[in-house]
């Protein structure tokens, strides 16, 4: 099969499962307890307001027809209308979307650059006592929960030290920038940016420290690389310039769903940090049986993930010719 | 209501039946022991909490009154349970045994018609509405409709009185405590911070009234969750309401003492038992420079009674309204309504007629005003709307034109995920007032290490209770709620849930509402041994094993 | 494992799977010994882990104190958020119950979870992996997608859904978590099982006539047993994790202590700022619980083929 091809399947199968992606949200959400109106009875609406709002919403026509509804927004690139905000969810998520994106992809990236250096210098030191003590600080930041590292870098960094806010995106009462650029370049937003990075990085970097070592022990057993001591290159050199390189290739495909993963991770991260992001929307959305505001957001961390998935296919064939296009 | 939905529920209360059943029916087996006891063994009760995150007080004094009714001989299972499955199962389903409550206090429940009538009137017992308890009682019945039409307030205290009188004997629901509403601020930032009872620092005269201190001219309010939406017509949420009433003027404000005090309107008068004559304020004019005029205040009546959901028992009393002069206007009501002014008239949002009269019809994609989200909203309130980003900030800025303008030059409302990251931003100063109570433990904290942050307190009149399906046994015998209410340990409940932040209290008016409190009601509460005798004289009995059973046949 | 081998035994048939098999448990076990006496890490994992499932068998029974009184002062009023002491070696919570009692208590909800959805995931994936790998074909293609599909749900999100819908129960908790985690399992097995599929010893049982089922389970399962243990590991250590976020989230079971639930409550409380034994404990248990279970996956690895990864 060549690689066209491949790709061709590949792009076929992505259609099936966002179809069948699509159609679990469904169903799920349906199924769920209560309604939306469930939140605010106890401020004063009475049974008869609150079958209007249900039947103002939709919600009491039938399954199919509900889903017929659904299925056609989505085509027609709409995600309904939030039962809580009474906004379009899509003007809702798209700004949420980016303060998610922006956040744990600066965490990702930061999780990697860390995790793929420091992996790659373990792996140098494999058989040392500083090995089993990267490798026992790596395993211990991959135990532990995000929250409880939130909790600690909170602690540390805004309540003892204050150096860094303690949660928030943006200053309260500063001037919101009109351009998407000055939004997330501002220094403001950086100094807010700066903690829950942190607290992420320091969960996700270990995937990519661990697994770079790991490779980095393959590919340093290789002949090739004692041609390259014979040659007379220096260790560091033969480490970052031929050994890292090579050990590369799973670190990058890695990379793309430890990105889909982090999608979820945002969940906690954005509660502790009162980030307004797509995750604390999402919990909050439950929370409040807004359904089409929870399905948008669980859609779209859902896309991300299946995309993600697509590329890290895509990006191994591409990288690694010995793969079969199977 | 669909089929589809109805199903859904059938099987939901399907499942509910054979968990509450199984228990039973082992209980069934036991009487037939012998266990020197004629009676059968009282069925076993499944008391509903909240989980210990929505509200620890309930989740808590739950347990603590639990295990006081098993020291009487009851079998208890507390449940813990998500709000939205007790809002639809035993709220709306009226699917329970017991389940612990807190009605808010919120300004338009000063006035003692919706403790005295909504919640307790044998009409109101249908499924969903809110007498769930499915209390039915002519006498009270006649007292709270009486309450209802008597104008002079004198006289309809007496029927106020009374209604909580037989509220206390028949015990429907007990009422347990009132909490102390304290809420933190920077001492630094205010002069002077007025509060309201039963709204705290969130009441409209703390952001309209309040003094801001030299060199601070903001006000920067946290609350513990966002605001829904700003659509005068939805605002299901009480605290989408606060927000609103900031905006949006009301022809009446309830004033810090509880009272309906005109506000947009110049002057009410009462030109008989049905007919109300309203004046409106001269010049007064929107906030996009419209002038409001008598014709916006009649349309708003007329749009949101047909369009608000929740303004609709606001505006339901209201049989016709006409114009009768440049500035007055008179409502027809279908009868006596003594509530008029603080429940509707409090209540009902002034909204522009040349921007509404537009909405659905007006739009596209808006199929009806509930749809529309209001992006802009334009009022006559004292704040005017600048700016808001969801989850971030709103920006409201004081109406230099109106006839109150606030003491404040903006007002930016700030949402938290929690209370702990609002706490998090007062301790920063990023804000200086914070709109909800943080627990004991955090105000106690605030008070005694952080000294720029003061505390205001005030009593809520909203009540916590515990509600009884009276049409289940035991609870339809008077005798077994006497005796599980004597044996609710209130005040350890206040002591120890709330850590003496809060009063005891025996009436479903409480004792801050002054006017409307009657302090002479019967008294439950704290006295375990005087529940024994009260089920002892009523014939209970108690096997071997300290089972309660049944009085003999 | 012996119970394990006389049960196959009973099984035996002439194409001399038993002694095979018989040979293949004492190896595996020899290996599994082998692995854990040179690696420090290990033995580490498995005395923690150890001691927490002593915790969570005996908890209740050991506490100093009930987890859920609420405990008193002389004159009655609750000893709230109190600094460790001999009497509270943990301190108090901000409703004055016992930290310590909690965490032993606590340890059970995280082994349950972890346990049986990992027991689940991997009984899942193993034979997902192990059917479409050996019959091909639309079997193949079909537990692929749906493989494909249960990685399409972030991992999460989808708990957090689920559990929301089944009601907030340490059951379903560990359904939904077990619904997502057999999918790194199906997989791995499944590319293990496509290698094994074509050597000698299948051929060879094909030939004397033994049938699919038997080749599978008995000729082929074996074989990746180690990688399904690895995989186990891995998955008690992620289910760990997922209850702990799920019941930090607020989702948790409401009748149950979890430590997760100790650190929302904390939080929740403002105590983070303040009480830090009630924080440090819950949070710390969790990391160790984890580690031991990533501690014995390493030790398992060496066992299984180097060459496979692990990352979720």
């Amino acid at each position: 099969m060549g690689l066209r091809e491949y790709v061709v399947r590949r792009i076929f199968q992505l259609v099936i499962t966002y179809w069948a992606f699509i159609t679990l949200l469904f169903v799920l959400f349906r199924a769920a307890p209560g309604d939306p109106t469930s939140m605010f009875v106890m401020d004063g609406m009475d049974e008869e307001s609150r079958q209007e709002i249900i039947a103002d919403l939709g919600l009491d026509q039938p399954l199919y027809l509900q889903y017929v509804d659904y299925m056609g927004q989505l085509l027609s690139g709409s995600f309904g209308v939030s039962f809580r905000y009474r906004e379009p969810v899509w003007d809702v998520l798209v700004i949420k979307f980016w303060n998610t994106i922006f956040l744990m992809g600066a965490a990702v990236i930061c999780a990697y650059v860390i995790g793929v250096l420091a992996g790659a210098l373990l792996g140098w030191w494999r058989g040392k006592r500083a090995e089993r003590v990267g490798i026992v600080a790596g395993l211990m930041a991959r135990s532990s929960p995000e929250f409880w590292t939130s909790i600690i870098v909170l602690s540390v960094f805004a309540f003892w030290l204050g150096w860094l806010p303690s949660g928030g995106m943006r200053s309260i009462g500063a001037e919101m920038a009109p351009s998407f650029s000055a939004r997330y370049l501002s220094t403001d937003f950086v100094y807010h940016l700066v903690l829950p990075v942190m607290a992420a990085t320091i969960y996700y970097m270990a995937t990519p420290l661990l697994l770079m070592r790991n490779t980095m022990l393959d590919v340093l057993k290789a002949d090739f690389i004692e041609i390259k001591k014979a040659e007379g290159l220096s260790e560091l050199t033969i480490l970052y310039k031929h050994a890292a390189r090579n050990s590369i290739l799973p670190v990058v495909t890695m990379a793309a769903i430890v990105t889909g993963t982090a999608m979820g991770g945002s969940l906690v991260i954005e509660t502790v940090f009162n980030w307004p992001g797509m995750g604390r929307e999402m919990v909050e959305a439950i929370n409040y049986n807004d359904y089409p505001m929870a399905m948008g957001a669980f859609f779209l961390m859902g896309s991300v993930v299946i995309i993600m998935n697509f590329v890290a296919d895509l990006l191994y064939v591409y990288l690694d010719p010995r793969v079969e296009y199977k | 209501m669909s089929d589809e939905s109805v199903k859904r529920r059938d099987v939901m209360k399907g499942v509910a039946t054979v968990a509450a059943v199984a228990p039973v029916a082992t209980a069934g087996c036991l009487g037939d022991d012998d266990t020197g006891v004629d009676g059968e063994p009282v069925e076993e009760i499944e008391l509903i909490v909240t989980t210990a995150d929505y509200d620890p007080v309930r989740y808590e004094f739950g347990q603590l009154i639990a295990d006081n009714w098993r020291e009487l001989g009851f079998d208890v299972d507390v449940n813990p349970t998500a709000w939205n499955t007790i809002v639809d199962t035993a709220m709306d389903q009226q699917d329970f045994d017991a389940f612990t409550l807190n009605w808010g206090g919120r300004a338009e429940r000063i006035d003692p018609d919706i403790f005295c009538y909504d919640l307790h009137h044998s009409s109101q017992t249908e499924l969903g509405a809110r007498n769930q308890v499915n209390f039915e009682n002519e006498e009270y019945d006649e007292a709270a409709e009486a309450q209802r039409r008597l104008y002079d307030d004198e006289e309809r205290r007496e029927q106020v009185y009374r209604c909580q009188e037989i509220f206390a004997e028949e015990q429907p629901r007990t009422p347990i405590a009132n909490q102390e509403q304290i809420m933190p601020y920077l001492a630094d930032a205010f002069d002077e911070v007025v509060t309201m009872m039963g709204e705290g620092l969130m009441s409209f005269w703390t952001a309209v009234d309040s003094e801001p201190a030299g060199g601070n001219s903001e006000l920067r309010l946290g609350y513990p969750s966002e605001v829904n939406n700003l659509n005068p017509a939805d605002g299901q949420a009480t605290h989408d309401q606060q927000t609103m009433r900031l905006i949006y003027d009301r022809l009446m404000r309830i004033n810090t003492d509880g009272v309906a005090e005109e506000w947009l309107a110049e002057s009410v008068e009462e030109v008989d038992d049905t007919t109300i004559e309203v004046t409106i304020r001269d010049g007064q004019s929107w906030h996009d420079g419209e002038e409001l005029t008598v014709e916006d205040v009649k349309f708003s009546f007329e749009y949101l009674g047909e369009h608000s959901p929740v303004l609709d028992a606001a505006t339901d009393p209201v049989e016709d309204i006409e114009i009768v002069g440049d500035r007055t206007l008179r409502f027809d009501l279908d009868e006596p309504f003594a509530p008029f002014l603080a429940v509707s008239l409090g209540q009902v949002f002034i909204i522009p007629e040349h921007i509404w009269a537009e909405i659905p019809d007006g739009m596209d994609d808006v199929n009806s005003p509930l749809d529309f989200d209001n992006p802009e909203p334009v009022g006559s309130g004292p704040f005017q709307f600048v700016d808001w980003q969801r989850d971030e900030q709103m920006v409201l800025e004081a109406n230099e034109d109106h006839f109150n303008t606030p003491n404040v030059e903006t007002m930016i409302k700030v949402p938290g995920a929690d209370m702990s990251t609002l706490v998090r931003l007062l301790e920063d100063e990023e804000i200086n007032m914070i709109g909800w109570v943080p627990g004991p433990d955090t105000v106690n904290r605030l008070e005694e290490d952080v000294d720029h942050v003061e505390n205001s307190s005030i009593e809520d009149h909203g009540w916590y209770h515990i509600n009884y399906q009276l049409e289940r046994p035991p609870f339809d015998d008077k005798d077994v709620r006497h005796a599980l209410a004597h044996a609710i340990p209130k005040q350890d409940i206040v002591d120890v849930v709330m850590d003496g932040m809060g009063t005891v209290t025996h009436s479903q008016i409480a004792e801050v509402n002054e006017f409307w409190h009657n302090p002479d009601v019967m008294e439950f509460g704290d006295d375990i041994d005087r529940a024994r005798d009260v089920l002892e004289e009523a014939g209970y009995q108690w096997d071997d094993d300290g089972r309660i059973h049944y009085p003999a046949e | 494992m012996s119970r394990e081998t006389q049960g196959i035994d009973s099984m035996a048939s002439d194409d001399g799977a038993t002694e095979r098999i018989r040979a293949l448990a004492v190896r595996t076990w020899r290996t599994f010994v082998d692995v854990f006496e040179g690696d420090r890490m290990g033995q580490i994992g498995l005395a923690l882990l150890l001691i927490f499932a002593l915790m969570g068998m005996f908890g209740p029974w050991i506490t100093p104190h009930d987890p859920t009184e609420i405990n008193r002062d002389d004159d009655g009023s609750a000893l709230r958020l109190e600094a460790p002491s001999t009497d509270h070696y943990f301190g108090t919570t901000n409703m004055g119950r016992d930290v310590f009692s909690q965490v032993i208590v606590g340890a059970r909800a995280s082994l349950i979870v972890g346990t049986i959805a990992a027991l689940i995931a991997v009984t899942i994936g193993t034979n997902i992996g192990l059917i479409s790998a050996y019959y091909g074909g639309w079997t193949e293609d079909v537990l692929m997608r749906i493989t494909d599909i249960a990685y399409a749900l972030p991992f999460l999100p989808f708990v957090i859904v689920l559990v929301f819908l089944l009601g907030p129960s340490i059951w379903s908790i560990i359904i939904v978590i077990a619904l997502l985690l057999w999918r790194s399992t199906a997989r791995v097995v499944r590319s293990q099982v496509l290698s094994h599929k074509e050597r000698p010893y299948v051929e060879s049982a094909r030939a004397v006539g033994a049938s699919d089922l038997r080749i599978m389970y008995l000729h082929i399962l074996p074989n990746v047993l180690p990688l399904a243990f690895l995989y186990a590991a891995f998955s008690v250590a992620w289910a760990v994790i997922a209850e702990a976020n799920v019941s930090f989230l607020g989702f948790g079971d409401p009748t149950m202590i979890s430590w997760g639930q100790m650190l929302f409550e904390a939080y929740t409380a403002d105590a983070i700022r303040f009480a830090w034994w009630w924080v440090v404990p819950p949070g710390v248990s969790i990391m160790l619980l984890v580690m031991a279970a990533f501690f014995i996956g390493r030790t398992l690895e060496r066992v299984t083929n180097p060459e496979l990864r692990h990352a979720e």
